[in-house]
């Protein structure tokens, strides 16, 4: 089981949309995952047993756990490649 | 029931603003007369937004989706949509990055049951010919028809 954490400030708006893209798209790869949402501030505390960090703004990663930047399942723009990222990474 | 999240009064066109906090004020006054926040959400809107900015870049057109933490003052789901003289916006993904807004979706949401609607919305901002078509109306009846059409589908 794959965790995922998806973070944006307020831990409700853009992020539940953005979990819920990463819901659909793992359960298309048959990637079994456990997506859930923090705030930015609590990041720092939950980071270390994820396998992945997503948020919705571009942050200054201080950990080691792979992160990406999910604006993209917002906007549309440049959705695939982030997919293929994330995609690559969860099956790493 | 997503059909009922925008409603005529909640459309404006062609508002003068000279920055974001003018036109989340100027939106939220109207929502709170029309009994749909307590007059708090204004100052929860702007905090939050100077806090974690919403100012987006879709394919052609910019947009800003200004809304507050979950919380009390939010008595029904409503969505205002103004179209305004351009103003500046910081990035939702990068906060150092600003963006000259025309469009503005004021999101009033109750922290429940929200979900749907904002999928919905999302769904819409990446098709770029849909919501062309919505935002070159100027008629409000017409904007708001379309977009809770959009959202009941």
């Amino acid at each position: 089981m794959k965790k995922i954490i998806v973070a944006c400030g307020g831990a409700v708006a853009t992020s539940t949309v953005v979990a819920d893209a990463l819901r659909d798209l793992c359960q298309a790869n048959n990637i079994p995952a456990e997506v859930s949402q923090v705030r930015l501030i609590e990041l720092n505390d939950k980071v270390d047993s994820a396998d992945l960090v997503v948020t919705t703004m571009r942050i200054n990663p201080n950990f080691d756990t792979p992160y990406i930047n999910g604006i993209s399942f917002l906007t549309g723009i440049g959705k695939e490649k982030v997919e293929m990222d994330i995609l690559n990474i969860l099956k790493g | 029931m997503l059909n009922k999240y925008f409603y005529p009064n909640g459309i404006l066109l062609d508002v003068q603003v000279s920055n974001y906090q003018e036109i989340i004020k100027h939106m939220g006054k109207i929502l709170v007369e029309d009994g749909i926040v307590s007059k708090e959400y204004i100052s929860d809107v702007i905090y939050r937004e100077n806090e974690y900015p919403t100012g987006i870049k879709l394919d052609g057109v910019n947009i800003a989706i200004p809304h507050a933490y979950p919380n009390d003052n939010v008595y029904f789901n409503r969505i205002m949509f103004a179209k305004i003289s351009p103003i500046t916006f910081y990035c939702m993904d990068n906060p150092d990055e600003i963006v000259k807004v025309e469009y503005v979706f004021l999101l009033a949401l109750r922290s429940s049951n929200h979900i749907e609607v904002l999928k919905k919305m999302f769904e819409l901002f990446q098709q770029p010919e849909i919501l062309n078509r919505i935002l070159n109306s100027n008629n409000k009846n017409n904007i708001c028809f379309q977009l809770n059409e959009y959202l009941s589908k």
